[in-house]
């Protein structure tokens, strides 16, 4: 199917009806399933328009547990996806994503030392961040570690893609190595909390976290909306972005800081989810355009609604326990990436990526 | 007006650019040849601002270029580089649309999509508007980038401002129907309040349609003036290293070169 059969309006529609659908069958399934009749019930008791009487237990786990949960998943899915767009343009490359150059490991290193060495250490700016502190700590590690990686991979004017993989495996074994070294001398439950944080859950999820992460989702979102011309014309060459008006390299350290918020924020808050970003720009390429604008839209619409979809799986599957998501995503995940790369070398032959 | 003081230009220990001073005017169709490595698209990226100059000035108008903000010179001022692959692919609209990207917020207007498609029409490439961009053959290809660049120097009724256009080998992969038809467009464009700087190899086109030659040797101006002064005997040989002949146009009365 072709882009240009359908208008990019419709193709919103059609994938925020998606996430509608994804959003209202994941609140439904779990552990415990509700009927539409209950959630109506609940939600119109919350709003005070009725006074029907509903089972307290049903009411207390769709509002204070179900409901921040798939509103924090749909969020998060949508903030890795943007984000891997943005690296996708910034590296000029399609099979980069958060994962590969160092972001998320970066941001679980910093989340593992806040784990295990933040109740110890008094740091003078503990207390004043408080609830920021883990997000904060993740974010400033995260960022380091992609700007390392761009650095050591652009080290010779351009960016060299062969150089950034490798650099990007280097940095990552060395954050995973410190996050294994701090899991080595953390006492039993942190250690734990850092397993479960290594593959990611949404176990934890709260209001608290979906107020945090939403407002900054978005308003990453919003601003890379702000980079998207830019990163098309990135497409033709950097000195092309130049003669069209904006400074490539305040560009690249913009795109840079905006995909480490996108990706620090929600990995500090639920984990390392891998394969979000890299196939869910992916994804939506198969409709044969690479205008970032569209990207950029449509992946944080469709990536919120796949991202949805695993959780409720994860929830569903071994209930009443739960799958790590990560787990979930990689089992899908790296068959599409195999796909994807089977894909791209044959039409390598043909003469392109997507020709 | 355009205006390059004393440029010089080095990497390492290598003088690419040595001592260029030139001035560059309005409805002055001006062409660049040298041999390969002679400084060309270094001095193109000097006046253009992708390079910076180790000594030197350029001036646009009475503005000091690096003065100028980017997406104020990106209104008036258009460059097509010899360029490489695309890592994604694009239709040749959205290629041709890059060049309005100085002109709109988020979305394109009304007035923008008229603009591509009449650029894309000029070059004769209308009806590959739908096309992608990766499966166009190499001349396709400029002509396209060729019709993002007038897209970007369009100019509303209104705009009497002065203009740089700036093509760095814009025809060599086109066949000659096409060179020439691109050539006289260009110097169409060069009398409409535009400064036209252009990189070719084929010394019989600078010849036809140069108002002025600049030679460049070794990061030098070898010559600069009109190409029958510029383009003589003595200074091909010097600096391409190659006897010339010259033969009259049988109909044209214009000198052409043999080799």
């Amino acid at each position: 199917m072709k882009l240009s059969s359908l208008t990019p309006g419709s193709w919103y529609g059609i994938l925020a009806i998606l996430q509608l659908l994804s959003i209202v069958a994941a609140l439904r399934i779990g552990a415990v399933d509700l009927t539409f009749d209950d959630i109506n019930h609940i939600l119109l008791n919350g709003m005070g328009l009725s006074n029907t009487t509903i089972d307290p237990i049903s009411q207390g786990l769709f509002l204070q547990i179900r409901l921040p949960r798939v509103l924090l998943c749909a969020t998060v899915g949508a903030g890795l996806s943007v984000s891997g767009v943005l690296m996708q343009a910034l590296f000029r490359n399609p099979i980069v994503e958060p994962g590969l150059v160092g972001t998320s490991s970066g941001a679980a290193l910093g989340a593992a030392l806040v784990f295990v060495l933040g109740k110890n250490i008094n740091w003078a700016f503990t207390d004043a961040l408080g609830l920021f502190l883990l997000p904060c700590v993740a974010f400033t590690f995260a960022f380091f570690a992609t700007l390392l990686v761009y650095r050591i991979a652009s080290v010779s004017g351009k960016v060299n893609v062969a150089t950034m993989i490798l650099a990007g495996i280097a940095i990552n074994a060395l954050a995973t190595g410190g996050t294994g070294f701090l899991s080595y001398i953390a006492r039993d439950p942190q250690a734990r909390s850092i397993t479960f944080w290594n593959l990611g859950t949404f176990s934890g999820a709260d209001w608290t976290q979906f107020a945090i992460v939403f407002p900054v989702t978005s308003i990453g979102v919003l601003l890379s909306l702000r980079f998207t011309k830019a990163l098309n014309i990135l497409i033709l060459g950097e000195d092309e972005v130049r003669h069209l008006g904006y400074n490539i390299d305040r560009l690249k350290i913009q795109v840079l800081l905006l995909n480490t918020l996108l990706v620090a924020i929600g990995t500090a808050m639920v984990g390392v989810i891998s394969f979000v970003g890299l196939v869910v720009p992916h994804l939506l390429r198969l409709l044969k355009t690479s205008d970032n604008r569209f990207l950029v839209i449509a992946s944080a619409l469709l990536g919120g609604s796949l991202l949805t979809l695993a959780d409720t799986l994860a929830r569903r599957l071994v209930a009443p326990a739960e799958f790590p998501i990560g787990v979930i995503t990689a089992f899908v995940g790296a068959p599409v990436f195999i796909w994807l790369l089977i894909r791209n070398a044959r039409s390598f032959q043909k003469g392109g990526f997507y020709a | 007006m355009l205006k390059a003081e004393n440029l010089s230009f080095q990497i390492g220990d290598n003088l690419l650019i040595d001592n260029v001073s030139l001035t560059l005017l309005p409805g002055e169709f001006t062409m660049v040849l040298g041999p390969n490595g002679a400084g060309k698209s270094t001095l193109l990226k000097l006046l253009t601002g992708t390079e910076t100059p180790r000594q030197g000035q350029v001036w646009y108008g009475d503005q000091l270029l690096r003065s100028i903000p980017l997406s104020t010179l990106a209104r008036q001022k258009a460059v097509l580089s010899q360029l490489l692959s695309l890592p994604f692919d694009l239709s040749v609209a959205e290629v041709v649309m890059m060049g309005r990207y100085p002109y709109f917020d988020l979305n394109p207007t009304s007035l923008d999509k008229q603009i591509a498609d009449d650029c894309l029409e000029t070059v004769g490439m209308f009806s590959f508007k739908t096309r992608a961009f990766a499966s166009l053959s190499g001349g396709e290809k400029q002509k396209v980038h060729l019709a993002r660049v007038l897209a970007q120097l369009y100019r509303q009724a209104e705009d009497r401002s002065v203009k740089y256009l700036f093509l760095d080998e814009p025809i060599s992969a086109l066949d000659i129907h096409y060179q020439h038809q691109i050539l006289s467009l260009v110097r169409e464009l060069a009398s409409q309040n535009i400064i036209v700087f252009v990189i070719v190899h084929d010394i019989n086109l600078a010849l036809q349609y140069a108002q002025k030659v600049i030679l460049i040797d070794k990061g030098r101006i070898y010559g600069m003036g009109s190409a029958n002064e510029v383009l003589t005997e003595t200074a091909i040989e010097a600096v391409f290293k190659l006897r010339p002949y010259f033969i009259t146009h049988p109909e044209t009365g214009r000198r052409v070169m043999i080799c």
